[in-house]
């Protein structure tokens, strides 16, 4: 069926994906002189002033400021977008969007298709996974343990959060883990803290130590500063993660500005596009790579609208051979496919594009996990005004959370949750301000009175993000079917996905905590959840509405028993030695932290295992 | 805070100190020098003033390019203010050092447009004015470079090169004699920390070579050094910022960028630089508040744009006397500051089809 | 009230007492003149001149902005011919955004193919009052400088509750 036409260049390693972790590995390798290539599906478009302005310019001219707003995909890279998704009736599979979900719910999370990748829109939260979050199975009966700990990570998480530029405060942090000075050892991140909104202030104020009953026990309520990879001051005390001298630290600007983004300037819109880059995109690790290949003498290659087709599989040594894909025009329709080898492959195309394209090559599937296992961060939402003004829509999109619940005995009953405090006022709830300002102009009011109505009621919106641990589910996965393509003729994601009641009932207990907590903080409620809302679960008679967060997880875990794992601890392909899965994906589980984190961590260590192979596949005669 | 009559009395010749010889700019004959310490801590409150009288202009040039429009430009204009926020921070770094109170936010320090320069010759007039030609000439004349062989001068200086080479040789001739310390105030350096999105470094100034080592900064980036186009120790990087302050105003006047290998007599011969010279705002020259009766919404918002610069300004100043925030302070200020001048520049000033813009203009 | 004799005074005049902001806070956003050729192009000319004129009626009618408001209230915003063109015009002040106009008034009035729900332009929402109105910026625009989120706005925002 191929009639791929041969690339005559030979790379030590090919990459599909130009997103965060193809782009860390890829700087891995050229650091080391390997010759790689890095396929894209989508566009490169953004990695010049002009083009990042332009992108910027598109998020302002669009209506609806969703996270794919300022990077719209290729016509052939579709990609999930939070504008597709519906309720889906039963029986009937909504098929509107890139993605056809069988449901019984959506599956409400997206992801982008370019040069860059999700980190384009991405919040930038880098939260590193809780010891208990690694042994999930053995502590509290739920999902499956990882096949290896929080201390295995830590060095990872070290380089992750150098790499990502994460902006946090230790001492100040406040996590639910026995032994803190173990979990951080000396540690200092390479920037100080993003500066508390003003809003999460206010909020301290009012229900910091607070006491909260739940499923039994008593916790206390902290709000605490959230890290996050946005620039801000350096910490003059950080240490090199691997020589562990002092050697401070200095803020990445833009791209093709260094003059510029050295800090966060506040622009609030951090999902949508960052238009100073002064939160961490892959384009800065795409670029570092590209350095440290041109420095080797051994330059990273990064073709973009090449779509990569099929992972090619000697029958005989179950090896990766080769790795297809159609190159295309600028949306257009000009095409060819083509064929290129090397000595390792990896998949770095983010959880939904990497099962695809395993299913679609019959590869690396013997456990049946491919596809199984997708996981997000449900995330339910209550919000109200606050007495007094607390200036929302003025800086980063959360700066503190309560971190109280990530972790504790009522996860043998419930999900744990992480609970970020928006500093974007209603946005995500209600589509804050626009849609205030609709409803109040059309209910009559005009002049002075509307002035003074989005002076006052604006200023003091608040929305708390409970934001759900979502267990892995082998029926919440992605599978591909032939009736369903895309323009190139790759087959669409097939999404089923439901929401268990381990997490139902975190909703349940979760909605209780909100009332006590706006009780104690005089916050007046305008939660409203309605069977229309994407998404709309019930539980217990009671209804609640969720979004997806974004936070595509779990579509090729990592285990230590090909049986019921795709990869090893190390991202290595079970059934084939020179293919590594990086990216969410890989996650058997992922807790309350934000992945992106913990994935990048994760493809340092496979990079580490991919030059380690290389060194062995050179050193062996062919 | 009138140094101009009091300098000259105090004109006199004087030998360049011994030991001064190892300093580039000390071989150069001095008609004029600084006296004594109070003389020095005079003229690097000058020398803040100096830098503090580039932010308005070049900050009108930058609002008067369209938001979103004319990156390449707008990036260069900005580069330059940045790096004049810089060496106002040198120059007061020094300055604290020595024993001496930085002092911005009063009116006389800030100048009043059209100006000369601080204690210059007054052989060319500032003026708040859009972008132009006109205005670029103005910019490279105040970043022009110092011929070689120009005598430092401290008073009348034609240059500014010739300002600082007087305040280099000052600081190298007063330090050996013990006529300075530089260990005062060390809680008010400012450090590199608090500088981002400008090239340069902070330096915290505790010896006389920090100290020379700040002047030169200032002079490097400004006009360039040994005449070349560059900065000492940087190569071009495409980027361009290297370009000392005069040549980056070259590129824009002449629309092209250099290139490696270029010369000061070559000029820039490297890429094509845009700008579309009619999208820039129509701004009225040197705008006053007074122009308007009090109440005018047109004078409301210039004086608020007033308020954000004497803000600003307060905010600079307590950061330059040992309040570690008040240069945080300072940035939201200019951000909005600059938002203003933006916005005035939308309305019409009355006089021919002009805008208004920032006036700059401080209360008594 | 003064009302000026030309159109584009005439028109900040009436969007100035449609959204609360006067007509030199207008000007400085420099967008007034897009949003009056969207008007232009999707009401065309002559309701637009028509409403200027009612708006001019209203304006020699007034002593006061209070009086002006409830001139306004009962008159022009009562009136289904100008009402939803009024509602979009304070829209695109305070969004930037045009939303359709209401298919009661386009089967009466006519549509018109450039209406929909689309943003203006970049500038236009750059410029959106309802930001400043709560002592904000536009989302991506006009960022008040690092850290500036944790303390109130520079510049302090009346927010007590608006009077009925």
């Amino acid at each position: 069926m191929s009639k791929a036409k041969p690339i005559k260049e030979q790379y030590d390693v090919v990459i599909v994906g130009a997103g965060a972790s193809g782009a860390i590995v890829a700087l891995e390798l050229a650091k080391q002189g390997k010759k790689v290539l890095i396929l894209e599906a989508g566009r490169g478009t953004r990695d010049d002033e002009e083009g990042w302005t332009a992108a910027t310019e598109i998020f302002q001219s669009a209506v609806a400021k969703v996270p794919n707003a300022a990077f719209p995909p290729t016509q052939n890279a579709p990609q999930l977008d939070v504008l597709q998704f519906h309720n889906i009736q039963k029986g009937v599979p909504d098929s509107a969007g890139y993605a056809v979900q069988h449901g019984p719910q959506p599956f409400a999370s997206d992801n982008n298709r370019s040069k860059g990748g999700t980190t384009l829109h991405w919040l930038g939260i880098a939260l590193r996974m809780l010891p208990n979050d690694f042994k999930m199975k053995t502590l509290y009966g739920h999902g499956v343990d990882w096949p290896i700990g929080y201390d295995d990570m830590k060095p990872y998480y070290e380089l992750a959060e150098r790499e990502l530029g994460v902006a946090g405060d230790v001492d100040e942090y406040w996590i639910p883990v026995k032994d803190k000075k173990k979990y951080w050892g000396d540690y200092v991140y390479p920037m100080k803290k993003t500066p508390d909104s003003f809003v999460a202030k206010q909020l301290k104020k009012k229900v910091e130590n607070m006491k909260v009953e739940l499923l039994g026990a008593e916790y206390t309520i902290h709000v605490t500063p959230t890290p996050q990879a946005r620039n801000g001051d350096p910490n003059p005390d950080y240490k090199d993660p691997v020589t562990g001298k002092t050697v401070g630290y200095e803020p990445t600007g833009t791209q093709q500005d260094p003059l510029r983004g050295q800090r966060c300037q506040g622009n609030a819109s951090c999902v949508g596009i960052c238009p100073v880059q002064a939160k961490y995109s892959a384009l800065r690790t795409l670029n570092r790579a590209q350095d440290a290949g041109r420095k080797k003498g051994v330059p990273v290659t990064i073709k973009n609208q090449c779509v990569a087709s099929k992972v090619v599989i000697d029958p005989k040594t179950k090896r990766v051979t080769a790795i297809e894909y159609i190159g295309y025009e600028q949306d257009g329709f000009t095409q060819a496919t083509f064929s290129v080898t090397a000595s390792i492959f990896v998949l770095a195309a983010h959880s939904i594009e990497n099962a695809k394209l395993l299913l679609m090559s019959n590869a690396a599937n013997s456990s049946d996990q491919v596809g199984r296992n997708l996981m997000d961060h449900p995330t339910m939402l209550t919000w109200g005004l606050m007495k007094e003004p607390v200036w929302p829509f003025r800086g980063p999109g959360q700066t503190n959370a309560i971190t109280t619940f990530r972790d504790g005995p009522f996860r043998k009953d419930m999900a744990a949750f992480v609970l970020p405090i928006d500093n974007w006022g209603w946005v995500w709830s209600a589509f804050a301000p626009e849609a205030n300002v609709g409803q109040w102009v059309a209910g009559g009011m005009f002049g002075t009175q509307l002035r003074q109505t989005v002076a006052h009621d604006v200023s003091r919106q608040i929305c708390l993000q409970w934001e759900f641990e979502q267990t892995p589910d082998p029926e919440n996965r992605v599978t591909i079917d032939p009736q369903f393509l895309d323009p190139l003729g790759l087959p669409r994601p097939i999404i089923r996905y439901s929401i268990s009641d381990y997490v139902r009932k975190g909703m349940e207990e979760a909605f209780k905590l909100s009332q006590k907590l706006f009780k104690k903080a005089e916050i007046k409620d305008a939660t409203q959840y309605l069977p229309s809302d994407v998404v709309h679960i019930a539980y217990n008679g009671k209804g609640y509405s969720y979004r997806g967060c974004g936070h595509i997880v779990g579509t090729h875990r990592m285990g230590s028993d090909p049986k019921h794992s795709v990869t090893d601890s190390w991202l290595r392909c079970w059934d084939h030695k020179n293919l590594f899965l990086v990216g969410c994906g890989a996650l058997p589980t992922f807790g309350t932290s934000n992945p992106s984190l913990t994935m990048a961590a994760l493809s340092f260590r496979a990079a580490e295992a991919i030059l380690k192979d290389l060194q062995q596949h050179t050193s062996k005669p062919r | 805070m009138n140094f101009k009559h009091k300098f000259r009395d105090l004109v006199r010749t004087t030998q360049p100190a011994e030991g001064a010889a190892t300093l580039p700019l000390t071989k150069l004959v001095r008609p004029v020098a600084i006296p004594d310490a109070q003389s020095l801590r005079e003229h690097l409150q000058v020398a803040l003033e100096l830098e503090l009288s580039t932010l308005p202009p070049y900050l009108t040039a930058l609002a008067s390019i369209p938001e979103g429009t004319n990156l390449e430009v707008a990036g260069l204009v900005r580069s330059v203010m940045m790096e004049e926020m810089l060496h106002m921070i040198l120059a007061a770094n020094i300055l604290n050092a020595i024993g001496g109170d930085p002092v911005l936010a009063r009116k006389g320090v800030a100048p009043a447009y059209p100006t000369t320069l601080p204690d210059s010759d007054g052989s060319f007039q500032v003026s708040l004015q859009p972008l132009s030609i006109a205005a670029l000439q103005t910019f490279m004349r105040i970043e022009l470079p110092t011929p070689k062989g120009t005598p430092a001068k401290a008073d009348g200086y034609n240059t500014i090169g010739q300002f600082y080479a007087a305040i280099m040789e000052a600081i190298v001739r007063l330090s050996k004699t013990g006529a300075i310390r530089f260990d005062h105030h060390p809680e008010r350096q400012v450090s590199p920390s608090d500088y981002y999105n400008g090239h340069g470094k902070v330096v915290r100034v505790h010896d006389s070579y920090s100290a020379i080592e700040a002047c030169k900064e200032i002079i490097h980036q400004g006009e360039g050094m040994d005449s070349g186009i560059y900065e000492q120790g940087h190569t071009i990087d495409g980027v361009g910022y290297e370009l000392a302050h005069y040549y980056r105003f070259m590129e824009i006047n002449l629309g092209r960028r250099f290139r490696p290998g270029d010369t000061p007599q070559s000029g820039p011969t490297g890429a094509e630089l845009p700008m579309d010279w009619s999208s820039v705002k129509n701004m009225v020259s040197n705008p006053q508040v007074g122009w308007f009766a009090p109440g005018d919404p047109r004078r409301t918002l210039m004086e608020e744009c007033n308020h954000s610069w004497l803000m600003l300004l307060r905010e600079l100043e307590q950061g330059l006397r040992g309040d570690q925030q008040g240069l945080k302070r300072a940035v939201p200020w200019m951000l909005r500051l600059k938002l203003q001048a933006q916005n005035l520049m939308n309305v019409p000033s009355g006089i021919g089809d002009t805008m208004l813009g920032p006036s700059f203009e401080l209360p008594d | 009230m003064y009302y000026p004799p030309d159109t584009s005074g005439q028109f900040l005049a009436l969007s100035s007492v449609l959204t609360g902001f006067n007509t030199t806070e207008l000007q400085a956003t420099g967008v007034a003149g897009q949003l009056w050729g969207t008007l232009e192009r999707i009401i065309g000319v002559p309701i637009m001149g028509e409403m200027l004129s009612l708006a001019g009626r209203h304006f020699a009618k007034a002593n006061s902005l209070e009086e002006l408001e409830a001139i306004f209230k009962k008159g022009l915003m009562a009136d289904p011919k100008f009402q939803p063109i009024a509602q979009r015009i304070i829209g695109m002040w305070y969004t930037g955004v045009w939303s359709p106009m209401p298919s009661a008034w386009s089967d009466v009035h006519g549509g018109n193919t450039n209406d929909g729900t689309f943003v203006i332009s970049p500038a236009v929402y750059r410029a959106g009052l309802v930001w400043p109105a709560f002592g904000s910026h536009a989302r991506s625009t006009n960022p008040e400088g690092y850290g500036a989120w944790g303390e109130p706005p520079l510049v302090p925002v009346n927010t007590n509750p608006p009077k009925e």
